[in-house]
Order: C-alpha cells, then sequence, then structure tokens
C-alpha cells in the first residue's frame, strides 16, 4: 500500500506540476481525416522535447503551449490512423490531416458506431479500449479474460465458469448480467460461441463466448462498448458487445514467454507465443501470423496446507456421507490407511484451475485487389483440460469398487476442446458507398473423455475410462454491409444497413454404452423393510439397487436417446443512421428485424446522442431495446451429472426443454429473452490527458432462460412423464430450462485515464475504473401446469442469490504503470465488492454465506533489456488475498477453503515474463 | 524470411536463462502435486473378508452378490457357510438370489447409517477384518421375507486352554433362548436375529459387540438350548452331536440355531480358524 500511495502522491505532483510551466508561445491547429475532412477528437498531440502533450477537442481544434526553441515537431496519434510528425508552422494555426491506417477501409471504426471516423471520445456511448500487447507485457494474466477482469470495470470473469466442462472456459460477463448476455466481435464479425453450458459458477445454465480461443499474441486491442447493441449488431448484445481487433503488423516478429508458480509451489503456469506479420506484394497486403502454447501443472487445494482436508470417513461406510460412529470409529480408518502407507491428504480434490495444455494458431490478412480488398482471419485452438471431480473414497460403495480402486479414486474429465473459425471477405467502394461482403465460420467442438473413473452398476467388468461424448456447434454466417458517410448532409451523415443469413449447428454426440448404461436392474422381490423383527435390521428405507450411480462417474456420458443433431437459421436486415446535427449535437439511431426459423422474427432499436457542452465536456445518453434467442443448447441439452448436496452426492438430470417431462409441468418451448436499456453520461478533459467518463445505466431483461431448481424424485405431485424421466435414469433430481423470470439491473459507471511524460525518458499513465450495480429478480414466471408452492423450485433461493448477489456488485479498479529509461514499474489494485453465495445443503434447504469485500493487487517491475528483449517480473495478488473461507457448514466434511467468488481462490502468484521484438 | 529464422536463432540463445528457469520451476511444482496423479487402480488390493452362510429355512442354496456382483461361485445350499472371501467393503449392498433364477430375494445396504434404527442397517464390512454374512427371514414379516445379517468376527487368538464361542438365534418362530453348556449358562435371552450378550447401544458398542465371542475352557460337553421363557424346556435339535461336543483349544466357533420351531429345528457350528 505504501508503494501505491507514493506512486499516487509522485503522479499527482507531476500534474500540478505540468500545469504550472511558463509559457512563452502557442501553437494551434485542427486535426482531420484525409479521408473527408471530418474532425478528428481525441488525436493526441505530443511535443517530445518538453514531455508536453494535449488532446483535440470535438472539433479537431487543439492549442499546445511551446516553450524555449528546442522544440521543432509535434507528434500525432490517434486511434486507426497512421502516427503523425508535423513541423511546428510559423502561421497561427495549422490544420493536419491524418490517413487511416493502411487498408483499413471501414475498420477504422470502434465496436458501437458503423462510421468510419468516430473515436473513443466521440461516441455517444460508452467504450473502453484497451491495449492488450502493453498490458501483456506488464502483468501476470496470461490470458484476455484474466487481464480484462483487472483493468475492465464493469467486466467480470473467473478463470473456471463452472463446473465440469464449464472449468475449460473462462467467460465474460458485464454490468454483472449473464455471459451470454454479451456479444463478442472479431474484427467487427460476430463470433461463434461455446458450444458448453455452464453448471454452478456465474454462467449457471449459459454457453457464453470463450474468448481464451483466440491466441493473445494475435490481438492488437479489445474494444468494450457497455451498452445494449442488439439494433446493430443482433442477439446477445444485450449488456454489451467485445470486439477482438487482430494485429497487421508487418515485418516484425514479437515473441512473449510468460512462467509463473503458485506461492505455495505448485500449479506452475507457462504461455509462449510468437507472432510475425508478411507483406504480401507492395502495395499494403499482409498476413499476420500467431502461435501459442500454454501449460499449467496441477493446482494443490485451498490457500494454504491443510485446506480442503476431509475429515470424515474414508474407508467406511459413511464415507461420503456421515462421520465416524462406536461401530466404525477414526481409529479404525486411521490404522487402514497407516497400513496403506497414505494419510488423510492423499484424499486431496485438486484445486482449480486445473491442469491444462493449450495449443492455438490465428492469422490476420488482406491483400489489396483492384479497388478492393480481400480480408481473412482465423484460426485453430486445440485445447486440453484435465478437471477432477470429488473424490471417490474407497468406502463409498455407491460410487466404487474395492477390487478396481482399493483406496478409491479421484476421476478426471479429459476434456478437448476444438476451436476453429474462418473469415474471408471482400471489401470496397461502389459508387461512394463502402460495400463489405464476408462470410463467417465458426466451430466449437468439446470432446469428453473421463479417466481414472468407473461405472458402479457394472461392478468388476467396469472399464476405468470411457467415451464420454461431447458436443459442438457451428455458425455460418453470411453478411452484406453497406455504408457511406455524406459529409455535406447536415454536419456529417452516416448512413449503414445490411443483411445477414446465418445457419447455427448444434450436436450432442452419444458417447459409449460403458459411460451411461445402467448395469443391473433386475427385479428385486424383497426388500427387507422389517421393524422388530431381526434386532439391528428393523428401519425402514432400505436402498434399492438403483442407488448405485450409473454411468462413468465425475460425468455421466451422454446417452443415445438425447443426442441431437439440431440446425436454425437466421435471417437479418438493419439501418443504422448517425448525424452530426450540429457541430455539438450527435444522433444516431438504428433498427434490426431477425427472423429465427425456429420460434420467428424479433425487431429492435436503438437510439443515442451525444451533445459537446463545451471542449472539456460531452453528455450522452442511449435507449435500446434487444433480446438474446435461447441457444440450441438450452433446448437440446439431457444429461446427468453430479453434484454435492452438503458434501453429499447427489445424480442431477438436466431434462431437454423438448422433453415428455418438460411438456408435463408446463414448461413450453423456450422464447428470446427481451431487454430494454437505458443509459446516460458524460465525457470529460477537465486537463490535458485526461479523460473521465461517467455513465449511469438500467437494464430490464424480461423473460430469463435458467435453469430451474430441483424437482425431486420423492414429489409424489409430479406428473408421471417426469416420474418415468427419474426411473429412467436414477436421478435424484432434475432440472430444466424455463423462460423463468424477469431482472432490472441499475448501476453507474465511471473511467478516468492520465497520461503525461514526467522527465526525458519517463512517463506515467494511471487508469482507473469502478462499476457499482444492483440487479434483482422482478418476477418468477410459472409453467401452465404448477401451483404456486412450486416457485421456489421453478427459482430456487440459489439461482435467485446468483443472479442478484453472487457477482460483485461494487468493483473499482486502478492502475499506475511508471516508466523510467529501461525500467518500469507498475502496481494494481482492484477493488471486489462483496458477494453472497446460497448453497443447497439438501434439494430445497440453502445457506448463505456473505464474503466482504476483498482487493487484490497485482505488482511488476519490467526491465528493457536491450532493443529487443524486455523482461518482467512480479507478483499477480502480491498479498495473497483469497477472501473469505467458505463457512464450515458447507464444506461438510472437508476442512474449510477459500470461497473464490471474486477472483478465484488462486492466491499470490510469481511470474516472470519474456518479451522480445525484432 | 532469412531475417525471421535469424531472429528466431538469436531469440532461443539469448533467453536460455530464461527457459533454464523456467525449467526448474516445472520440475520444482511437479513434485509437490505428484500424489493428486496417481494412477488409482494400480494401489495394491484391500478387501474385507466375509463368508457367507444361508440360514433361510428352506432347503434352497442361494447366491450372495455385493451390489452386482455374484461372490459366492456356486449356490450355498441351506445351513452351510463358505470360506472367508475377498468382498467389498464400506458402503455396501448385499444380495441374494435362489440357485437358477437372477431376481434377487433380498437386498440390503449395509454401512448406509451409524447405528441400527436408520435405513440400511448398520456399519458395513470394514476393509481387513473377518465378517459373517447370514442369508435368514425377517421376524415382522412373520419369517416370509427374505433378509441378511452381518457380524464382525473378532479371530484374535483364544487364551491359551481355551476357545471362542458366539452364538446366533435364526429358527424362525423362536422366542429367547439361553444357551448352556455343561449346565452352565453362556448366552441368555437370544432374541432371534441376534448374537448371545450383543451390544447394539451405548458405551459398549463396538464392531465386535455386535457379535461377540465368548471365551471357554476347552474341552467337550453337553451343549444345551432352550427356551428363556416358559417351562424353560430345551430345544429338541435334530442333531445328537451337541450332546457331547468338543470345544477344541485355540479354535473359534459361532454356533447358530436355524430351521423353524414348528417344524424341524437344528443348530450349526461354523469354525472360523
Amino acid at each position: 500500500m505504501k508503494k501505491l500511495t507514493l506512486i499516487l502522491c509522485s503522479s499527482l505532483s507531476l500534474l500540478f506540476s505540468n500545469v504550472l510551466v511558463a509559457q512563452q508561445k502557442t501553437v494551434s491547429g485542427i486535426v482531420k481525416s484525409s479521408v473527408d475532412n471530418s474532425p478528428l477528437a481525441g488525436t493526441t498531440i505530443t511535443i517530445k522535447e518538453l514531455n508536453r502533450s494535449v488532446t483535440t477537442a470535438e472539433d479537431g481544434s487543439f492549442s499546445i503551449k511551446v516553450t524555449g526553441d528546442k522544440a521543432k515537431n509535434i507528434e500525432l496519434s490517434s486511434v486507426g490512423f497512421e502516427r503523425k510528425e508535423q513541423e511546428i508552422g510559423s502561421g497561427p494555426v495549422m490544420t493536419i490531416l491524418m490517413t487511416p491506417v493502411a487498408n483499413t477501409l471501414g475498420e477504422v471504426q470502434i465496436v458501437g458506431s458503423r462510421n468510419a471516423h468516430r473515436t473513443k471520445i466521440s461516441s455517444p456511448v460508452p467504450v473502453d479500449i484497451f491495449d492488450v500487447k502493453n498490458l501483456k507485457e506488464i502483468g501476470a494474466q496470461t490470458t484476455l479474460t484474466q487481464i480484462l477482469q483487472n483493468v475492465a470495470p464493469s467486466f467480470s470473469s473467473l478463470k473456471s465458469s463452472g463446473q465440469d466442462a464449464a472449468t475449460t472456459t473462462s467467460l465474460a460477463q458485464l454490468r454483472g448480467l449473464s455471459v451470454d448476455q454479451v456479444l463478442v466481435l472479431v474484427n467487427g464479425k460476430r463470433r461463434h460461441k461455446s458450444s458448453n453450458i455452464n453448471f454452478g459458477g456465474n454462467g449457471n445454465g449459459s454457453t457464453g463466448y470463450d474468448l481464451n480461443a483466440i491466441p493473445l499474441n494475435s490481438i492488437d486491442r479489445i474494444e468494450v462498448l457497455r451498452d445494449g447493441a442488439a439494433a446493430q449488431y443482433g442477439s446477445d448484445a444485450i449488456a454489451g458487445v467485445i470486439n477482438i481487433v487482430l494485429k497487421r503488423d508487418v515485418e516484425k516478429m514479437t515473441f512473449s514467454s510468460t512462467a509463473g508458480i503458485r506461492h505455495r509451489g505448485d500449479g506452475i503456469f507457462t504461455r509462449e507465443g510468437v507472432n510475425y506479420g508478411f507483406k504480401l506484394g507492395d502495395k499494403g497486403g499482409y498476413i499476420n501470423a500467431t502461435a501459442e502454447f500454454a501449460t499449467r501443472g496441477i493446482t494443490l487445494p485451498g490457500n494454504k496446507d491443510g485446506d480442503g482436508l476431509y475429515t470424515g470417513v474414508m474407508y467406511g461406510g459413511g464415507a461420503s456421507s456421515r462421520g465416524y460412529d462406536a461401530v466404525y470409529t477414526k481409529e479404525i480408518d486411521e490404522a487402514i490407511m497407516a497400513s496403506r502407507g497414505i494419510n488423510r491428504k492423499y484424499f486431496d480434490t485438486r484445486g482449480t484451475p486445473y491442469p491444462q495444455k493449450d495449443a492455438l494458431i490465428f492469422f490476420n490478412a488482406a491483400a489489396p485487389l483492384k479497388g478492393a480488398e480481400f480480408y481473412a482471419f482465423g484460426g485453430i485452438s486445440n485445447r486440453h483440460t484435465e478437471n477432477t471431480g470429488s473424490y471417490r473414497y474407497p468406502g463409498w460403495g455407491t460410487r466404487t469398487n474395492n477390487f478396481i480402486y482399493p483406496d478409491g479414486y479421484l476421476p478426471q474429465m479429459a476434456m478437448r476442446v476444438l476451436d476453429k473459425s474462418l473469415a474471408m471477405g471482400i471489401k470496397g467502394e461502389v459508387n461512394g458507398w463502402n460495400v463489405d461482403l464476408s462470410n463467417t465460420y465458426g466451430a466449437n467442438t468439446f470432446f469428453i473423455r473421463v479417466e481414472n473413473s468407473m461405472n458402479a452398476t457394472m461392478g468388476l467388468s467396469s472399464p476405468t475410462s470411457f467415451d464420454a461424448g461431447g458436443y459442438g456447434i457451428t455458425q455460418n454466417n453470411t453478411g452484406l454491409d453497406i455504408s457511406r458517410y455524406f459529409k455535406n448532409v447536415l454536419y456529417g451523415l452516416n448512413v449503414a444497413y445490411g443483411a445477414q443469413y446465418r445457419v447455427e449447428n448444434y450436436k450432442l454426440n452419444a458417447g459409449e454404452l460403458n459411460s451411461y448404461v445402467k448395469a443391473d436392474q433386475r427385479q428385486i422381490l424383497n426388500v427387507d423393510t422389517t421393524s422388530g423383527g431381526i434386532q439391528y435390521l428393523d428401519a425402514a428405507g432400505i436402498t434399492a439397487l438403483n442407488s448405485i450411480s450409473p454411468g462413468s462417474q465425475v460425468y455421466q456420458g451422454v446417452n443415445p436417446t438425447n443426442a441431437a443433431n439440431v440446425t436454425r437459421s437466421v435471417v437479418a436486415g438493419y439501418l443504422d443512421l448517425e448525424a452530426n446535427i450540429t457541430k455539438k449535437w450527435l444522433l444516431s439511431a438504428a433498427g434490426r428485424v431477425e427472423n429465427f426459423s425456429d420460434f420467428g422474427t424479433v425487431s429492435t432499436v436503438k437510439v443515442a446522442t451525444r451533445y459537446s457542452v463545451d471542449k472539456w465536456l460531452a453528455i450522452r445518453g442511449s435507449f435500446s431495446t434487444g433480446f438474446r434467442a435461447p441457444d440450441l443448447a438450452q433446448f437440446y441439452y439431457s444429461n446427468l451429472t453430479t453434484a454435492f448436496q452438503n458434501g453429499r452426492g447427489v445424480d442431477i438430470l438436466t431434462a431437454a426443454n423438448n422433453s415428455a417431462a418438460a411438456r408435463a409441468l408446463g414448461i413450453p418451448s423456450l422464447t428470446p429473452e427481451r431487454s430494454k436499456s437505458i443509459t446516460a453520461g458524460l465525457t470529460s478533459q477537465v486537463i490535458p490527458n485526461l479523460e473521465i467518463s461517467v455513465d449511469g445505466y438500467q437494464v430490464d431483461v424480461d423473460n430469463r432462460v435458467g435453469l430451474t431448481g430441483s424437482f425431486v424424485s420423492t414429489d409424489a405431485n409430479l406428473p408421471t412423464d417426469v416420474k418415468n424421466a427419474f426411473a429412467a435414469t436414477g436421478a435424484n433430481q432434475a432440472l430444466f430450462f424455463f423462460n423463468a423470470f424477469d431482472t432490472r439491473t441499475t448501476g453507474i459507471e465511471f473511467t478516468a485515464s492520465y497520461k503525461i511524460r514526467t522527465g526525458n525518458k519517463s512517463d506515467l499513465s494511471l487508469i482507473a475504473g469502478g462499476n457499482f450495480m444492483k440487479t434483482e429478480v422482478l418476477d418468477v414466471h410459472l409453467p401452465a401446469k404448477l401451483n404456486e408452492s412450486y416457485l421456489t423450485t421453478v427459482l430456487s433461493p440459489a439461482e435467485k442469490n446468483r443472479i442478484e448477489k453472487q457477482t460483485p456488485n461494487k468493483k473499482i479498479n486502478f492502475q499506475a504503470i511508471y516508466r523510467v529509461n529501461k525500467l518500469s514499474f507498475m502496481v494494481r489494485p482492484v477493488y471486489f465488492g462483496e458477494v453472497t453465495s446460497a448453497s443447497a445443503l439438501s434439494a430445497n434447504n440453502y445457506f448463505y454465506q456473505t464474503y466482504p469485500a476483498i482487493i487484490v493487487t497485482d505488482i511488476s517491475v519490467g526491465y528493457k533489456l536491450n532493443s529487443i528483449f524486455r523482461v518482467t517480473g512480479g507478483l499477480e495478488n502480491a498479498f495473497n488475498e483469497v477472501g473469505d473461507y467458505v463457512n464450515a457448514t458447507i464444506s461438510g466434511f472437508r476442512t474449510p477453503s477459500p470461497g473464490g467468488l471474486q477472483n478465484g481462490a488462486t492466491g499470490r502468484q510469481y511470474f516472470i515474463s519474456l518479451n522480445a521484438q525484432f | 524470411m532469412k531475417s525471421l529464422f535469424k531472429n528466431s536463432f538469436r531469440l532461443a540463445t539469448d533467453s536460455r536463462v530464461y527457459f533454464l528457469l523456467t525449467g526448474v520451476l516445472l520440475i520444482l511444482s511437479c513434485k509437490k502435486t505428484n500424489y493428486l496423479d496417481v494412477e488409482a487402480s494400480s494401489r495394491p488390493s484391500l478387501t474385507a473378508k466375509i463368508s457367507f452362510v444361508n440360514a433361510r429355512p428352506v432347503n434352497q442354496g442361494v447366491n450372495f452378490y455385493t451390489y452386482t456382483t455374484q461372490v459366492t461361485p456356486s449356490p450355498v445350499a441351506v445351513n452351510k457357510a463358505t470360506p472367508y472371501m475377498d468382498a467389498q467393503f464400506g458402503l455396501v449392498q448385499i444380495n441374494i438370489t435362489a440357485a437358477g433364477s437372477t431376481s434377487y430375494l433380498a437386498s440390503r445396504v449395509f454401512g448406509g447409517a451409524a447405528d441400527f434404527s436408520s435405513s440400511g442397517g448398520p456399519n458395513g464390512p470394514i476393509a481387513g477384518y473377518y465378517h459373517t454374512v447370514f442369508a435368514l427371514k425377517a421376524k415382522a414379516s412373520n419369517f416370509t421375507v427374505d433378509s441378511l445379517m452381518l457380524f464382525y468376527d473378532d479371530l484374535s487368538v483364544p487364551a491359551a486352554g481355551t476357545a471362542k464361542f458366539r452364538f446366533v438365534n435364526i429358527a424362525t418362530g423362536s422366542g429367547p433362548v439361553d444357551v448352556l453348556f455343561n449346565g452352565t449358562p453362556v448366552f441368555t435371552s437370544v432374541a432371534y436375529g441376534a448374537a448371545g450378550g450383543a451390544v447394539l447401544s451405548g458405551s459398549g458398542l463396538n464392531a465386535y459387540s455386535i457379535g461377540p465371542f465368548k471365551s471357554i475352557t476347552a474341552g467337550s460337553g453337553n451343549l444345551v438350548i432352550r427356551s428363556s421363557t416358559g417351562n424353560g424346556s430345551p430345544v429338541k435339535l435334530n442333531s445328537t452331536e451337541w450332546d457331547n461336543f468338543n470345544f477344541a483349544a485355540g479354535k473359534i466357533y459361532t454356533i447358530f440355531l436355524n430351521g423353524d420351531m414348528n417344524a424341524t429345528v437344528g443348530a450349526t457350528a461354523l469354525m472360523h480358524n
């Protein structure tokens, strides 16, 4: 904290000293685009010799003081335009034209606007732009989601998005809304989603976009639009849009390597990446390619020795369900362990994140044609993760067999995630209109093997590894986008319209027979339920044979009866207008109509405006309607998973939305989630190089699709089709996808950035941001055939809590980077507000725990070895802040571990990275 | 392209210290977590030992299963016992089928409860321990329903000159019985479905107290089983061996009353060592 204070104080003093410098001469000018002479707001003007910078105002104007006679040139930089040096002229006002970055017709635009000349500062909606290369070099985070987690105020992501296969993914949330209520674009084109539905975690019941399938080294910058934009981009863009802009560098090789290790000497992680751009011809063509390889080792459980240690019965009949007693004593258990040469640590489960091996390649290319440009980008990632479940203790007979696993086993899901994408298009100018015809293909497939496991119903004949099937999606999007900027209409009018045709496919692939079969279902003639007869067999409640958990443990293979191969098509058209009504007033409006072959037509609108009150202040606001189409996976996914309630394993059926059981409950086919968003805010540049934005928002989402709570097999009132589903699968509880509830999210965000040269060879950059929000469930919908007694089943208290309180409602991030000579110093504290968890102790009994706020701080020091190499080392989560431990009530027979709901439970990590640029 | 290779070579040579450090980290990290990456199926074997006894008053052999795995290679004849066999331990469901049938006659989970009044019966077989499991009829069903009963066998060596003896009453229709050897009561008021001297609750409860062995001076003598109530007349057994039964020194016995009090009643001695 002392370091942080020191840096803050020094930066503030530098700030004010800069303001007070005496002036001798003022250079003024106007910066415009060379394409259409439109003014470029937000352009940075720097005089290197004086370590002085200013930013252009809304009308492109600037003025900068020049002292002494050393200064000869000014340097100009603006997003999407080439850097430029301009000699300081003798005239009173200079006019400087900036040229768009080569071969980027239409790509200068930032997300949220189809106007090629819109910048972050002049946007009517809040947009953050993150320089990934810079952030990657200074921090330990090796994935995109973890980088954004620490610098983007309304962005939220955990290293593992849920249980089972979801541990492979790290999904993005904006403004506390669901992981599937944010849209992801790559180079402005719609990205495909992950095929995995999350269970547990912040993405429960949702798919979402897996940002980590794109190599970090291939990314130039990230644009985060914090506003609904479904009227511009279509489904999912309820909370906002994340646009990943790929590198276009040529004849420059960059290499980066990062290695780190947890503070306990475990969980080592590495990531190596290389990026190189080739010139294609001499007219600006290029192909920029990236290869990346990442590994992560096994992580110990918890944050310190003794966390997560199992204290219950290991080898006796009470394993996983109860404690010791007079017959099976702790002494007996520990004598058995001693005879085996092991102790309780042997029964640890692995900590998260789980071991992984990732290989990723990506490319971005463009080739000029006569009057047009051909472009393409895409890549393949092949990622392996070993997710382990809870230990199957040797005495837990319904899930193990001592002849195969004498000491029990730690079952593994060995998942392979194959992600492929390819976008191609051609763009050019036709009769003054920019035309972009593109086709974007994406596929995401999960192949699930279960290792070190067994199917307990098969007894000794059970294999120990299984092909459990998997699932995948493909998406092919063909789009035609047309736009034109009319500089003489009003003060500039941009007209954009277009159409898209998208085909989506979802496959749920069956596993091998052994992975799902319930092997022995022979009739039981007499189940002893005597009382008063045999003295110690006198109670009811004999567990019948179906108490043995069927299928491969940790993940039951997909049954062929649940397999699916379904396709839908989407046709969309949009119109997007943006006009400078006056020099100070921007107004934009967009409308979009989309037809889905499975549920019909959805139309959305958006209006946004920005008014420049003064050179240093602008106000802005927007209203939009939006929607999210239910994923095909939410319609058709069905399988059995094991959840642990109060430490006890329970088999839970996720029934398909189109199943007979769902219809029996009166659950209809899923319909789109619909949203209404309002934002209002301001942007300000009170002093040069200081940018501030404050935006308030309210997002109402109706008919949100969620997983219901648990319908239990012992409920005598359930319809026959539901009971049949329990009998057929051996499940104890069942969940269904349903448009179950409406929510309202309100909040306020702020961002601030300041950059200043502090000396001949030093500079300081500061960024800060915050998001304060609240989400409420406004209404819960009941399926037609259920009465009000099922309200807390349809939306369980745990799910309601997850929506309202499990994502930090307050998040504040701050980052200071100070560069001097060859050294750079970074400190980055992030405040995560309190969260509350709700854990099921049984089907309808929950335990609530509130985790107080935490501050996680990253610290790093970098040193430039020579003109090529830079080495950086530091601490991620320097003060090892993992938050509260879970209450003993929830941890069951294990000693408590950190809850990790705010920023995971990995704790302090040491890292070192090597970056090279040739 | 030439510069690409040249730069790659420079990268490899200039950064070797960095990669050496990374390699060391990898080795250190693996050691700490090796125990979380065990090939669980290659661990040394561990089982419970169970002798299965068919004490049903029906002249029909039965097969014994733990869950869905048949443990007895062939049907166990009535009033016969298998040698100790390797079996699952912990939470174990034991089932029986009649010879030639695939339907379970009875199915009972052992280990699903901590006491004797909850579902699933008492604790299950214990790894490395010896057990005796009886197939029998349940009293509450008026002896029409099959059931199972499990005892932990304390096979510690008897004191010199003594044997160990356990008695179990599994004769349908019987009331409590007393067991006398050479006129001396050894067990009293042993109810149907219980072992003599059993402690099923309270401070004396432990695994072996459910079916305790009593030490008895080795030698031959008259073993009498008689009703604990009424006139205390001896149960008429269908064998004369009990008139002069020999408890051999160092041996461990379970004797169980079997059959049907309304038909033929017998007793069977099992020798555990």
